[in-house]
């Protein structure tokens, strides 16, 4: 399983590394916040951790701790335009519930 | 569920401790209050669901004379009945004085208070009032629908002011939203606000202009737009003219076809304009409309059509191209080269300024985003990025100056120190000396305008220099610094540098109110009474301290043991312990000062961290020319 | 504040007469991006304060460097060189701009608005080669020379200026 970036999600971090001129990756953190209880964090990555789990989709080295892992696992980033805003997008199969304001979520 | 971003380690902001920020249009006609939520960004909405709030206000007194303040919808529906109480477009008044106003539609239409100097005062049934004061009351209103829709009191603010306000224009907006309380980020031109929120929008690279027509200002502007920095490159305009001019026009047609010599009274004259309102609004979708109106036995019925409309207002919508003519020789680029146009207010939904704007630059303007909300829509996404919800934001705004700023120099005549459209922040300084000999003082004139007579430009301050050491005529050198920071608000001091005895003076603008008028004001308002007043005096140092503990604990934790000896950094840190200990009590001064202490202390460090920002800058992007950084 | 560095190091150049524009404004967003006071809103007075002292003096050395005549006359300085209130200059110069001169009073005697900015492309071309001659000569380090180009530059810079401001008036601007 593990998580997978579309085409579009690749391409943002790839531009968004060069344009902060270092980094190998990027690092997804699930943290414990808000009324639901969880959000998502990425984060650029310059030297992985050793516990980190690595994976490799369409070019991007991800990296995730095996604590987070459980939360994802399954996990598609997307990186979508809304109206005036853009961002990446989660399609979690995990999660049940967000809360109220949308900004954090059950699993 | 909201979009997410990459944020650097340890940046990411938790939703819950998002801060509530807002953009506000504070408009002639009407104004908005707008803010990003979930990461949308949309415009909020009274009880009844409406989002433009008029920017009416009225003054009344109830059968005990005490003064009754309404604002908007019922301020406006007041506007016939009351004539003289009801205040609108005060945005026309802001930072004017009685001269400049004689012979305007507002010196018929209010009772001004003859002033010798200073901003315009109004009369009315609660009292005198000042724009400021009325401005403040429409910042209030909308204020409070923000922190009832984000459920909690305002972080912070973006105001809009149009690009071609002056600094006494601006520094007015700044003094209303003072005395409405509001804590404010920075003051947001208009038409940079609507490219914001176009560019976010489109992600459209290329120089775009933004013809901006509101009810009583128009502004153009040239901005370049690439990877989230929007460069203003030239800037112009008018601050007094708009759609409402347009209304006025009309009404004047209107008034000849009814009846060329009918004196109307005060309170059908208004009737009147708000028909002609209602008439140029029909006339953007039909050909004609007809009119009418009625007072006691007065029954009087007319038709206008578009093709008349266009007629009567054409010499002002070619007033507007000529400024964007301007504005584009400004810049030393050609109509071909833009690559598009926004068009901005809601005096653009009139046909014949849309077809002037496509024929002069050859290509149909953009309107995706409805006029009337784009500007507060812009300032509410600069909001959310200032106050710190969004710490990896890309987004960069540089503006210009839009009028040169100068000095009155001997024969009546003004020398630029600063010229229109350099970017801001700016700081320019120019020696002059004495012309007598002996001569102890100097009076310097702050002048802003375009033209080369002061009788043509606009006196920003007079201040005058004293003590300076007797010398002989031309032996002196007057040191005189003009500072412009990134709100285009200006800051003059002036200095005897030549036998190092300085005297240095801080200027606010004649038409601006001083710091004691502004707590004055605050104490005397309703809703601020001496316990309030101070109450809030305190809340506002602790909130000062609180926040430099914040800022000096989080950059301690990311360069402290880099930048810092041990042994200052301890310091810091008990200077922060203790800094924290006086907050919690009630002492506003002692807050205050340990406030001042602590930050002084850590200025070194504040100033070290700067410079390695600066470093940081072009750090891994570096070509083979490149000289070798010198490490401070 | 660190601002001893010259504007060149500032912004990591090669002090050359000939800068590549383009590149130039990269740096100073690349510059602004970091220190712009917008990027300190909410951090406190001081360091809002010093931002707005960092992004004036990025501003100031922006201006300076990308401006032709204040590139040039700033060049000239790090060489220890300044200009004089009053220089000398040959004659044969000083008759082309009484000539110049003339033809503006001309141009806008004739009130076509296209004949002025034709006069404005004249002289924009001759202060082009000018300056193409100022940066070969303070390439090979004749500075005395390249001065007398600087001198030539402010004098057409004038006109220039002279020319927008009769053109304003044409136009009724």
């Amino acid at each position: 399983m593990g998580i997978s970036l579309t085409d579009n999600a690749a391409r943002h971090v790839r531009s968004y590394l060069d344009n902060r001129g270092q980094g190998l990756g990027i690092r997804l953190l699930v943290k414990t916040t808000g009324c639901s209880g969880l959000m998502y964090v990425i984060e650029p990555v310059d030297q992985p951790e050793a516990e980190d789990m690595h994976f490799d989709t369409q070019g991007v080295n991800v990296y995730i701790d095996p604590k987070s892992l459980i939360y994802v696992d399954g996990t598609e980033m997307d990186y979508v335009k809304q109206g005036l805003n853009e961002g990446f997008e989660f399609r979690n199969p995990n999660v049940k519930g967000e809360c109220g304001c949308g900004e954090s979520f059950t699993v | 569920m909201a979009l997410i971003q990459i944020t650097e380690p340890g940046q990411a902001v938790d939703p819950h401790q998002r801060k509530r920020a807002a953009g506000i249009d504070l408009g002639t006609t009407n104004s908005l209050i707008a803010s990003v939520r979930e990461g949308q960004t949309e415009t909020l909405q009274d009880v009844v669901g409406n989002s433009l709030l008029p920017s009416v206000v009225h003054y009344g007194a109830d059968k005990n004379g005490a003064s009754e303040i309404t604002v908007g919808a019922a301020a406006l529906a007041k506007a016939t009945t009351d004539p003289m109480n009801t205040i609108a477009s005060a945005k026309r008044l802001l930072g004017r004085g009685l001269a400049e106003l004689a012979g305007t539609e507002a010196a018929e239409q209010y009772a001004f208070v003859p002033v010798q100097e200073g901003m315009v005062q109004l009369q009315t049934a609660a009292g005198s009032t000042s724009p400021v004061q009325v401005s403040a009351e429409i910042l209030k209103t909308l204020a409070q629908r923000g922190s009832e829709t984000l459920g909690g009191e305002l972080d912070g603010v973006v105001i809009t002011v149009p690009a071609y306000f002056d600094d006494a224009q601006r520094q007015a907006t700044r003094d209303a939203a003072e005395l409405a309380g509001l804590q404010v980020l920075r003051l947001l031109n208009e038409p940079t606000a609507a490219a914001v929120a176009y560019g976010l929008d489109s992600g459209d690279e290329g120089l775009t202009v933004i013809y901006d027509l509101g009810g009583g200002t128009f502004d153009v502007s040239l901005l370049r737009l690439s990877r989230g920095v929007f460069e203003v490159l030239a800037t112009g305009g008018n601050a007094s003219l708009g759609g409402d001019d347009f209304d006025h026009r009309l009404m004047s047609l209107m008034r000849a076809k009814l009846t060329p010599d009918l004196v109307l009274s005060p309170s059908l004259n208004r009737r009147l304009l708000m028909q002609a309102r209602f008439c140029k609004e029909t006339l953007s979708t039909e050909a004609t409309v007809n009119f009418e109106l009625t007072e006691g036995d007065l029954h009087l019925t007319g038709s206008i059509s578009r093709a008349e409309f266009e007629d009567a207002i054409a010499d002002l919508v070619d007033e507007t191209i000529r400024s964007a003519r301007r504005v584009m020789r400004d810049a030393g680029l050609g109509e071909e080269a833009v690559d598009q146009v926004v068009l901005v207010g809601g005096a653009t939904r009139v046909p014949l300024v849309r077809a002037k704007v496509e024929s002069y630059f050859g290509k149909a303007p953009l309107t995706h985003i409805d006029p009337d909300r784009v500007v507060a829509l812009g300032a509410a996404m600069q909001a959310d990025v200032l106050v710190g919800n969004k710490p990896d934001a890309e987004m960069l705004l540089l503006d210009v100056l839009p009028l040169s700023l100068g000095l009155e120099t001997m024969g009546g005549l003004v020398e630029k120190l600063i010229a229109r459209n350099t970017p801001i922040p700016v700081q320019r300084a120019q020696e002059f000396t004495t012309f007598k000999d002996g001569q102890s003082a100097m009076l310097i004139h702050v002048m802003q305008g375009e033209r080369e007579q002061v009788a043509d430009c606009r006196s920003l301050a007079r201040f005058e220099l004293k003590g300076i050491p007797a010398m002989v005529a031309g032996a002196a050198k007057i040191r005189v610094v003009f500072q412009v920071d990134a709100d285009g608000l200006l800051s003059v001091s002036a200095s005897e540098t030549g036998t190092g005895v300085t005297a240095a003076v801080v200027v606010k603008p004649s038409y601006g109110l001083s710091d004691q008028e502004i707590t004055q004001m605050l104490k005397s308002s309703f809703a601020h009474a001496q316990e309030d007043a101070e109450a809030r005096m305190l809340l506002e140092a602790r909130l000062d301290a609180e926040q430099l503990t914040e800022a000096l604990r989080s950059a301690l934790a990311q360069d402290g043991e880099a930048l810092l000896s041990d042994e200052v950094r301890l310091g810091l840190f008990q200077g922060i312990d203790q800094l924290a200990q006086v907050a919690g009590g009630s002492d506003v001064a002692l807050i205050k000062a340990e406030t001042e202490k602590l930050s002084q202390a850590s200025d070194p460090f504040a100033a070290l961290r700067m410079d390695q920002e600066v470093r940081r800058a072009l750090a891994g992007h570096t070509l083979d020319d490149v000289l070798p950084v010198e490490s401070s | 504040m660190n601002f001893s560095q010259n504007f060149f190091e500032l912004f990591q150049l090669t002090p050359h007469f000939d800068v590549d524009e383009a590149e130039l404004s990269e740096r100073f967003q690349r510059l602004q991006r970091r220190i712009h006071p917008d990027r300190f809103v909410g951090q406190g007075a001081q360091a809002e304060r010093l931002a707005t002292q960092w992004a004036t003096h990025i501003n100031e050395a922006f201006a300076t460097l990308s401006d032709r005549l204040r590139r040039a006359i700033y060049l000239l300085s790090m060489q220890a060189i300044d200009l004089e209130e009053n220089p000398s200059l040959s004659g044969e110069f000083l008759m082309e701009q009484i000539t110049l001169r003339e033809s503006l009073d001309a141009a806008e005697k004739s009130g076509d608005p296209q004949v002025i900015e034709d006069f404005i492309a004249e002289i924009e071309g001759d202060s082009e080669q000018v300056a193409k001659a100022f940066g070969e000569l303070f390439e090979s380090k004749a500075y005395d020379e390249a001065l007398q180009r600087v001198y030539q530059l402010q004098f057409l810079k004038k006109l220039m200026q002279s020319a927008r401001a009769a053109e304003d008036r044409l136009l009724g601007y």
